[in-house]
């Protein structure tokens, strides 16, 4: 049940990322809201349920992108890792230190990004705008993105609830 | 014999080791998955789809009702007769060069367009790095990896992917396009290629020919993917160094990518012609 509603989250995130945000002047330069979630799972929940999601839906952003297939898959997978890292150095509950790791997550995310494009795509060129994205990204993320984790917590803890009521009741 | 400490460093470099293959493996391939994109974009563009046409159906309550009706659909109207204006302007120039060229060439062969499906757009590359766009319209309709996408204002860019109703467009402001193309007035050479910022830089054109801001490129149809004579953009810089065989343009393409909404696929590949020296 738990997969089922994180691969709806996830199905969410990637419909909001490729008709929403780019039509609106509001989200235009908003970060990967998925990168997000993966922080979240590497936060809160177990590598079993991670490292799918991770994989899965970085597939389906690399079907939905230009760049090299596996480019996003590749991303989320090692931003689970860095996260999982963290994990062991920090307290999970800290929320004060949310900000910050988000923060990291989604420039780590982005050098990720465009460092693999710069070294493997032949031909392909680090913009120009590059800086200016990445830190009108971070802003946004480091406002908005631990509001988003903290929701996500909320929602994901309710919902799982739920299930094991709803599992509870038919056995 | 290995501690913990030792075997997640190996680890590491393994996964990492795997991961470089694979990517580089990616990289070399000039189009993307067929199975698993194909799958993906069956199972995702319906709710963009329903997404995109419900943003739309709003957009368009909030602009067409609320504010200035009359007003925006005139304007509407200007535009798209603008548009079509200066799509047969150009046609019409094309022509006309063309018929300048039959009087000395005999084998001379005309590569319009003839058949197209019209189609929407419901969704946009995720990554503020790369250009691409998903269409509602897909193989049931004919349409076919590899088959040219242009819009009233000239060419758009190239199918990737098609699943049975959607299908994934590179846009030509994507890094990874390259349109061969030809300066309208001086028909020098060139390839097209995207560029991160959403511009397009016109290379490999010979340093001899003079080429002034302002000058239009159009698609070549040397490439045997893109129609001949559609239009790309103008030149709005000249690189032209003091040494070396090439100059490059910086080139702004006609079409405003952004706010793409509709494209015309076209499904009648153009024949490949004959090189012909400028």
């Amino acid at each position: 049940m738990t997969y089922v509603f994180h691969i709806l989250i996830g199905f969410c995130m990637v419909v909001f990322h490729t008709t929403v945000a780019p039509n609106s002047s509001l989200f235009a330069g908003f970060y990967d809201l998925l990168g997000v979630f993966v922080i979240y799972l590497g936060f809160f929940r177990s590598p079993r349920e991670a490292i799918p999601f991770a994989l899965f839906f970085g597939m389906v952003m690399d079907v939905f992108s230009g760049g090299i297939f596996g480019l996003y898959a590749t991303a989320y997978f090692w931003l689970y890792i860095c996260v999982l890292g963290l994990t062991l150095f920090i307290r999970k509950n800290n929320i004060l230190l949310l900000p910050v790791v988000v923060l990291f997550g989604v420039v780590f995310e982005n050098i990720v990004m465009i460092g693999i494009t710069a070294l493997m795509d032949a031909g392909a060129a680090i913009p120009e705008s590059a800086a200016k994205t990445v830190i009108g990204q971070a802003v946004w993320a480091f406002f908005t993105g631990p509001v988003l984790i903290v929701a996500i917590k909320y929602v994901d803890d309710t919902w799982e609830k739920f299930a094991t009521a709803r599992a509870k009741e038919f056995a | 014999m290995f501690s913990r400490k030792m075997a997640m460093i190996v680890g590491a470099i393994i996964l990492i080791v795997v991961n470089v293959i694979v990517l580089s493996v990616n990289s070399k391939r000039p189009e993307p998955s067929t199975g698993i994109g194909k799958f993906i974009i069956a199972i995702v563009s319906p709710f963009q789809e329903i997404v995109s046409d419900s943003t739309t159906f709003v957009k368009d309550i909030w602009k067409h009702y609320f504010f200035q009706v009359s007003v925006s659909e005139e304007n509407a109207r200007l535009n798209r007769s603008l548009k079509q204006v200066e799509e047969k302007n150009n046609r019409l120039k094309e022509v006309e060069l063309s018929n300048e060229r039959l009087k000395k060439l005999f084998a001379f062969k005309e590569t319009l367009y003839k058949r197209v499906v019209a189609a929407e757009v419901i969704g946009r590359d995720p990554s503020p790095w790369y250009k691409t766009i998903i269409i509602n319209k897909g193989s049931r309709e004919g349409v076919e990896r590899g088959m040219p996408v242009v819009i009233p204002e000239g060419i758009a860019g190239l199918v990737t992917d098609v699943s049975n109703i959607h299908a994934k467009i590179l846009l030509v402001i994507d890094q990874n396009s390259a349109v061969d193309a030809l300066i309208q007035r001086t028909r020098a050479r060139g390839i097209v290629k995207g560029e991160p910022s959403g511009r397009l830089l016109l290379q490999y054109v010979q340093r001899k020919h003079d080429i002034h801001v302002g000058d239009i490129v159009v698609s070549s149809g040397l490439d045997g993917v893109f129609p001949k004579g559609i239009r790309i953009g103008y030149v709005h810089e000249v690189d032209k160094p003091d040494s070396g065989v090439f100059q490059q343009l910086a080139v702004t393409p006609f079409g405003d990518f952004e706010k793409l909404e509709e494209v015309l696929v076209v499904l009648d590949p153009p024949d490949q012609p004959e090189i012909q020296e400028p």
